[in-house]
């Protein structure tokens, strides 16, 4: 037969587990939610005011000026202050009461943006607060056009966007975007009220490509793609902008295209490099994307020829020369090692002498 | 007289069923390519015809002495832009839908245009131009489509009974608000229209039958 002691203590030890796990729990779920610069009073648990107490702020002491009796008194709360307080009883250290408390700020009106980058399946709408509250936020949006509210399904990432499939097209009745944001410490909203087609604003196209042209020193042909997001470019054709210029220069060139993902620019400077973007807009509606990411180029230049091959062709010819030659030299000039200006007074120095000899001996 | 003999009358209705399918087949391209031309030249005249009513809208707002933003209740009469399940439809339900709206904005037009000559007379000799070189366009537009629709071996459907509508009697005041709304409509349809046309213009089997969705995966 077994022993019954160690049976009775187990027992006993395990609704003395229970029981503390309980206490525990039911103290451990209390929140507090106060407003930075507000005064907060905490009670004991039902401890009366006379009793002692001790209080901690995670784990450490608190001081006793900051006791009214056995009531913590935080005057002023700030950010630094969030955290778990526990109270307890004088002597025995038996826990209380406890809270965490979370210091913050109510809600700001949030930033909503609603935007259609693939007209015409839907549109979504991403918000953000301006500032933090440093306490959990909800949000709750609604969608209405005319008298039909909408379902705006949330993304699973990001969390602040959601997005709506159009019902209707070509409709101008306008939608009426209307964002609640809420935490314990009060709530704020924002409504956007808008038409199907001013929200239209492609993604930037895709891939976007500038080669040098072959044996043209002035060309660049850039190439691009419609952006992924764009569900049906041939109902809903784009029309792109590019825009591109040489990196020593700040100023941009611009060109409109009404169609097609191609073009060539032919006036560009020779052997410069180039960056260039390209933008897309629907071709009737809405407004342009953002710039693409851009791209740099630089157009065909010609291979220098062999040194060794100029020097003999200019010391052979007396041909005229191009404006990056330098002027050929005297005869005379040309039996010295000319190098440096001081060697070119020399050189011009003794001709002058010879010239002037010549002139009197003739 | 000699009558050719069973192989060769084979061989004969082979060759003419042949020519007859080539025409046929001559023909289905020509009238491919003549809806091509047609839905071009329609989508471009729907760009110019959008350009020039909210010119058009600008022109009116300020004249009216309205507010632009103003938002104006459906109006009766005027043919609205807004459809549902718009990638459904088929080449002649785009059609048919167009020419009623174009039909019905001419008449439209046209009262707009009667009204306020009543009203001002000669004094907004601008509004009056503007008004009646949209008028024309639509007119011209309607058209088109009625070539598209005979194109398509429908024909347009008469225009019996399908005449101005009543002039309702309205004040001076919700008479310009009811112009507001013919014009802001007008611009949607001339949006719808260009749309309508270019996926008229997509290569499909037959015009007849429906597109494929517009959706992509």
């Amino acid at each position: 037969m077994a022993n019954p002691v160690p049976s009775a203590c187990c027992v006993v030890l395990a609704v003395v587990v229970v029981v503390y796990a309980q206490r525990h729990s039911q103290q451990d779920s209390h929140i507090q939610y106060e407003r930075v610069g507000a005064d907060v009073t905490m009670k004991c648990g039902s401890m009366d005011w006379d009793a002692a107490v001790t209080w901690t702020a995670n784990g450490t002491d608190i001081d006793e000026s900051h006791l009214n009796g056995s009531y913590l008194i935080l005057k002023n709360v700030d950010l630094t202050q969030s955290g778990q307080y526990s109270c307890y009883e004088g002597s025995s250290w038996h826990l209380k009461y406890q809270t965490s408390l979370r210091v913050g700020t109510p809600p700001k009106e949030p930033v909503l943006m609603c935007r259609s980058n693939n007209y015409p399946k839907g549109f979504y709408c991403s918000w953000h607060l301006p500032t933090p509250t440093y306490i959990p936020n909800s949000f709750n949006i609604s969608v209405i056009h005319g008298t039909r509210e909408m379902v705006c399904e949330k993304d699973v990432f990001p969390k602040n966007r959601c997005h709506i499939r159009y019902l209707q097209l070509f409709s101008t009745v306008k939608y009426k975007v209307t964002l609640t944001v809420t935490n314990p410490l009060g709530k704020n909203s924002t409504t956007l009220t808008f038409d199907e087609f001013t929200i239209v604003k492609p993604d930037p196209p895709e891939s976007v490509v500038a080669k040098p042209v072959p044996n043209n020193p002035r060309r660049l042909e850039v190439s691009w793609q419609n952006p992924s997001s764009w569900p049906d470019p041939e109902s809903f054709p784009l029309k792109f902008f590019l825009r591109y210029r040489p990196l020593i220069l700040d100023q941009w060139q611009h060109v409109e295209l009404s169609d097609g993902t191609s073009h060539t620019i032919t006036d560009a400077y020779a052997g410069k490099e180039y960056i260039i973007q390209v933008a897309a807009k629907d071709n009737d509606i809405g407004t342009w994307s953002d710039w693409s990411v851009a791209v740099h180029a630089t157009p065909w230049t010609e291979e220098p020829k062999h040194l060794t091959t100029e020097a003999q062709v200019t010391e052979t010819t007396s041909a005229s020369t191009s404006s990056f030659m330098p002027p050929p030299t005297t005869k005379i000039c040309d039996k010295g090692a000319v190098v440096g200006s001081g060697a070119v007074a020399v050189c011009w120095t003794a001709g002058l002498v010879v010239a002037a000899y010549g002139v009197l001996f003739i | 007289m000699v009558l050719p003999g069973p192989g060769r009358r084979c061989a004969l209705s082979l060759v003419h069923a042949r020519a007859a399918q080539a025409m046929a087949a001559a023909d289905s391209t020509s009238a491919t390519l003549r809806r091509r031309d047609l839905c071009s030249r329609g989508i471009r005249l729907a760009g110019k015809m959008r350009s020039d009513v909210i010119d058009l809208l600008d022109t009116y707002v300020e004249r009216q002495g309205l507010d632009a933003s103003a938002s104006v209740a459906a109006v009766e009469g005027v043919p609205t832009a807004a459809v549902e399940r718009w990638d459904e439809q088929t080449g002649t339900q785009r059609l048919l839908e167009n020419l009623a709206a174009y039909r019905a904005f001419r008449a439209l037009l046209a009262q707009m245009l009667e009204e306020q000559r009543e009203q001002l007379g000669e004094a907004d000799t601008a509004l009056d131009r503007a008004l009646a070189a949209v008028l024309l366009q639509v007119s011209a537009f309607a058209y088109h489509l009625e070539e598209l629709l005979r194109l398509e071996s429908r024909g347009p459907p008469s225009e019996e009974g399908a005449g101005p509508p009543p002039a309702p009697h309205l004040g001076l005041f919700e008479r310009k608000l009811r112009g507001l709304g013919v014009l802001r409509e007008l611009a949607q349809w001339a949006v719808r229209s260009a749309r309508d046309l270019r996926q008229l213009a997509k290569p499909s089997p037959g015009s007849s039958s429906a597109p494929s969705p517009a959706e992509s995966p």
